[in-house]
């Protein structure tokens, strides 16, 4: 079996082992002929070009995310000393704040990566500021019911189509799965902060590597996810040919 | 009413492609069973005297088939490439159909102009 080169290994960071094997093939083809310095230039323009939306939309997500989630967060605990509520409205504000933290990740993420155009980024998008209004006003019932109505008609209309469908599955998924992945590692890195030397900063530390660990695992998966369910499966035309 | 406004803003926007993307699209429909990276670019730069770099057009590419317009196959590998394979494009219906829409919008553009025969009507 032919053994991957560097180069190649570098490309393959940025796309598919697969794909990164055919462009330095295509490079490999035309570097006799235009040089060396042509091949490193070329390598690293394909390398700058494929790489940024991946990395941007990592730390956008990372950074953004981190900060949305925050001030949901914060926001809804603050509030609650300035209003009455009941503890259904506490447990459906709390929740809704979340949620709208959780798909801010996915959709700072999918913004950068895929555009404004993809319906992952739509959607995540769409329910993040539903849940932001929610999450403002969670004492207010009709509002709460609004947003509840719009974030139903939302996933039952992105149901009817399939690009609709396969965009929910992604959205729904990344976000269960952050469900499932902050609180393992909110644990893990509590329970190894107690083993680390009495220091406020170590612990920090520790906490912010889980975070940015951790949301390079939830973008990883998005885009994943994205490629294996989004990505256009169209046929190819039979007679497309303008020659 | 709302059913449908979030109906038409989930949809993908009928895209219309863009002047590299045409130049890209229509370099592979002339290539024909031909079209990869090396050859496309080739062709570019012989029919249009540009050459594109690498990074534009590998993205470009990418996005194309992101929408649809493109799809691509990987070959065998072969020796005179170092046991690469070459992936072959091949222009979709939707970027055929897209392709043809946005050159007729450049006919339209050209009627009663005589851009060609270097005088204007």
């Amino acid at each position: 079996m032919r053994k991957a080169s560097v180069v190649e290994w570098m490309l393959a960071r940025v796309m598919t082992r697969a794909n990164a094997a055919s462009v330095i093939g295509d490079l490999e083809e035309a570097r006799g002929k235009k040089g060396e310095m042509w091949f490193w230039r070329s390598l690293f323009s394909i390398w700058l070009s494929c790489g940024w939306r991946p990395t941007g939309g990592y730390l956008v997500a990372a950074a953004g995310g981190g900060a949305f989630l925050g001030y949901f967060e914060s926001a809804f605990f603050s509030s609650m000393a300035l209003h009455d509520w009941t503890a259904a409205q506490r447990a459906w504000g709390s929740s809704i704040s979340l949620l709208s933290g959780l798909t801010a990740i996915v959709a700072g993420y999918c913004l950068i990566r895929f555009g404004v155009r993809d319906v992952v980024s739509r959607l995540a998008l769409g329910y993040t500021v539903v849940g932001a209004v929610a999450s403002t006003f969670w004492w207010r019932n009709e509002v709460v019911f609004a947003a509840v109505s719009i974030a139903a008609a939302i996933a039952i209309v992105s149901l009817l189509t399939r690009s609709g469908r396969r965009g929910f599955g992604v959205v729904a998924a990344v976000t269960a799965l952050q469900i499932l992945i902050w609180p393992i590692l909110l644990t893990l890195s509590v329970t190894a902060g107690k083993h680390l030397p009495h220091s406020a900063t170590a612990f920090v530390a520790l906490l912010s590597f889980s975070y940015l660990a951790g949301a390079g695992f939830v973008c990883a998966s998005c885009g994943w996810l994205h490629s294996q369910l989004i990505k256009g499966q169209e046929a190819p035309a039979k007679d497309a040919s303008f020659a | 009413m709302l059913f449908v406004a979030i109906y038409s803003t989930l949809q993908y926007m009928k895209e219309s492609p863009g002047e590299f993307e045409q130049i890209v699209m229509l370099a592979i429909l002339r290539l024909g069973q031909d079209a990869y990276g090396a050859s496309i670019r080739a062709e570019i730069e012989t029919c249009t005297g540009r050459d594109p770099t690498p990074g534009a057009l590998y993205t470009t590419l990418d996005r194309l088939e992101r929408k649809a317009m493109l799809s691509s196959r990987l070959a065998d590998p072969t020796a005179e490439r170092g046991g690469r394979a070459k992936r072959f494009f091949k222009v979709t219906k939707t970027g055929s159909e897209a392709l043809t829409e946005a050159q007729r919008s450049y006919q339209r553009l050209l009627e009663g102009l005589n851009l060609l025969g270097g005088s204007h009507a």
